[in-house]
């Protein structure tokens, strides 16, 4: 990388860290942003650093916000006793999008992985349990997808809310296909996953 | 199926060819080292998406290149040809109507495979991109013999396991999914029971990982069950006919878990309450080794061989079989291979023979070609010299066939 001024040889370094971008790609997309119009590179700038500044997680349910609490959970309109739970902000935005759902929502931020080192611990689940506790939330739904760790953390965080609480705990029934990830998934799947949503266990 | 065209960009010592395939059957003749073998590899390679011989993709890329690409058009051969057909018509003529019938122009499955050296291996079926190994497997089919199949005999159990997944993938492609998902379990759990002994994490997290590979595990036994069972019928009979009836072939399942012969509820119950329970009982020995100990992954299959008066004894091929019992139970469970996928999907695979002439006597080599001959398969066979080829010919054997010359990755002749 050396044959590179400094400026750009960073430039290059810092595009690596964004997902899929191998070294490859971040030099193309380096020189593209030397072409640009210093205007729209500014403004790209620009934007990425609004959206660290500006935006943060809602504290409550964990999703992307410009106030917090966010204005799901500070809705009326919404019926508090119903917790959706997911994987992260992006399948909450999949859900949302379907327009069929209108309870509360709790982001995980991720799913349990041994492999990558993930336990309970490194997700938000103890967040979740003082909610149920606090909110005396009646359900909870799982929308996580089913994938193995999709599935095992919704197998876990059934038997945890089940034996903690009295609360009614279900899962969306996946017509989503084996391994699929739920914001790929297009909004009608969800709707009628959401509706066929059954009780866990036998 | 029938491979109508193939074309090879830096594999192995392929630089850029394109060749057509008509013929029925293909005699790939060359010296040593000039690429057979590497012909065959690549068909194999648009089938399976893996090599037969290696597990690094890497060494299929030309020594001179850091990419290769394979490109295959194939075309259905036609299952409702009966057997009088074959007899009537000529097999030059009968082959020119099953190419005529199955593939017009235009209208075959494109599958292509590329590889490059600092990337994941990519696919495409009709110029589609396809993200999973399973929607690809099953798309074009091929089964081959090779003298490295003996493994499937004198191997450990994990090849013949091996060998029966992938034989249960080309059928059902689905399958592979559900192999994929309890690979992945296992792999979590292995990881969680190392975690515990550590104690990094409480043993409650266990329950879900077993959960998933209690429910995989159940599918997975079925139907292996069920496949081992058509494969033993099939396997069986090759057996009999390869031995002229002097010898007994018997294949026998040895699941970790008990056999789950169908999924009538009550029946399934009992399987799962068994699996979970060999998972309960072995947990503080898993906890020791880092490492499941029971389940579909610790599956074989044992093969025996008797004398044809059914109270002598069986004895296992693998310990007391002499070599030449060993190769003919080895192409019994070959042909087996060949006639459940034809049984269970309609199409007839396209046959793959490498090196395989040589070790065959006259009489096996007679009934294997009749036996492709009932099948009608395309078949691809190597050999150094066309006699090599001329003097294992059962006698009354007159069917066309394409002679490929092939001299250091290029076709000669
Ligand atoms: N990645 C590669 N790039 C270039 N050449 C390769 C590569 N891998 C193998 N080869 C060459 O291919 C040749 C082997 O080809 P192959 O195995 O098809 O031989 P064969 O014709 O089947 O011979 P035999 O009759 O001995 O079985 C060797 O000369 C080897 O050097
Ligand atoms: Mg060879
Ligand atoms: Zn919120």
């Amino acid at each position: 990388m050396n044959y590179y001024p400094e400026a750009m040889a960073r430039l290059i370094g810092e595009l690596q860290k964004l997902p899929t971008v191998g070294p490859k790609t971040a030099q193309r997309l380096a020189f593209y942003f030397l072409k640009m119009s210093v205007m729209d590179a500014k403004g790209i700038a620009q934007s990425i650093e609004d959206v660290k500044s500006a935006l943060d997680y809602c504290t409550r349910c964990g999703n992307i916000t410009d106030t917090d609490p966010c204005r799901i959970c500070t809705d009326p309109r919404r019926d508090r006793q119903l917790i959706c739970v997911v994987k992260d902000p992006d399948d909450l935005l999949a859900i949302e999008r379907t327009n069929q759902y209108n309870g509360l929502y709790h982001t995980l931020m991720g799913v349990l992985s041994p492999l990558n080192g993930v336990g309970p611990q490194e997700l938000r689940m103890s967040g979740l349990f003082e909610r149920v506790e606090k909110d005396h939330i009646k359900e909870v739904i799982i929308a996580i997808s089913s994938t193995t760790e999709g599935q095992a953390t919704a197998l876990y965080l059934t038997r945890q809310l089940t034996q903690k609480f009295t609360v009614s705990v279900s899962q969306i029934a996946h017509g989503i296909p084996v391994g699929g990830d739920l914001d790929y998934i297009d909004e009608l799947t969800i709707a009628k996953a959401l509706e066929g949503r059954r009780p866990f266990g036998p | 199926m029938w491979l109508n065209h193939l074309t090879l960009r830096n594999f192995r010592n392929y630089t850029d060819l394109e060749i057509y395939f008509p013929d029925a059957i293909n005699l790939i003749v060359g010296n040593n080292a000039q690429g057979k073998t590497n012909l065959l590899e690549a068909i194999y390679f648009v089938s399976t998406a893996k090599s037969h011989r290696t597990h690094s993709n890497r060494e299929l890329i030309h020594y001179d290149s850091d990419w290769f690409y394979l490109k295959a058009g194939i075309g259905a051969l036609s299952a409702n040809l009966s057997l009088e057909d074959k007899v009537q018509f000529p097999v030059a003529n009968w082959q020119q109507q099953v190419v005529r019938e199955c593939f017009p122009v235009g209208n075959e499955l494109i599958i292509e495979a590329s590889h490059e050296v600092e990337g994941q291996k990519q696919f495409r079926l009709n110029g589609d991109l396809l993200p999973k190994l399973s929607e690809w497997v099953g798309q074009f089919r091929v089964v081959l013999f090779s003298p490295e199949s003996l493994i499937l005999v004198k191997g450990a159990p994990g090849d013949r396991r091996r060998f029966l997944d992938q034989l249960i993938c080309q059928i059902n492609p689905l399958y592979l999914s559900q192999l994929q998902r309890y690979q992945s379990s296992l792999r979590q759990r292995n990881e969680l029971l190392k975690q515990i002994r550590n104690h990094r994490q409480s043993v409650d997290l266990l329950e879900p990982w077993d959960e998933l590979l209690v429910e995989d595990g159940i599918l997975i036994t079925k139907v292996r069950t069920q496949m081992l069972d058509l494969l033993h019928q099939s396997a069986k009979n090759h057996h009999a006919q390869l031995t002229q009836s002097t010898e007994v072939l018997n294949l026998r399942y040895c699941p970790s878990l008990q056999e789950v012969e169908t999924t009538d509820n009550s029946e399934k119950e009992v399987a799962v309450n068994h699996f979970r329970q060999r998972l309960q009982k072995s947990r503080s020995t898993d906890l020791i080794y880092g490492n499941t100990s029971v389940g579909p992954h610790r599956d074989e299959f044992k093969l025996f061989i008797q004398e044809p008066d059914s109270n002598s004894i069986q004895r296992e091929v693998k310990l007391y079989g002499s070599q030449g019992q060993q190769r003919t139970t080895s192409l019994a469970l070959k042909l087996g291979e060949v006639e459940l996928i034809h049984s269970q999907t309609g199409n007839v695979p396209v046959v793959l023979l490498d090196d395989v002439l040589s070790e065959l006597d006259d009489i096996r080599s007679q009934l294997l070609f009749a036996l492709f001959q009932d099948f009608g398969a395309q078949l691809f066979i190597t050999a150094t010299r066309e006699e090599e080829w001329v003097a294992h010919l059962p006698t009354n054997f007159n069917q066309h066939y394409r002679l490929i010359t092939i001299d250091n990755g290029q076709i000669v002749a």
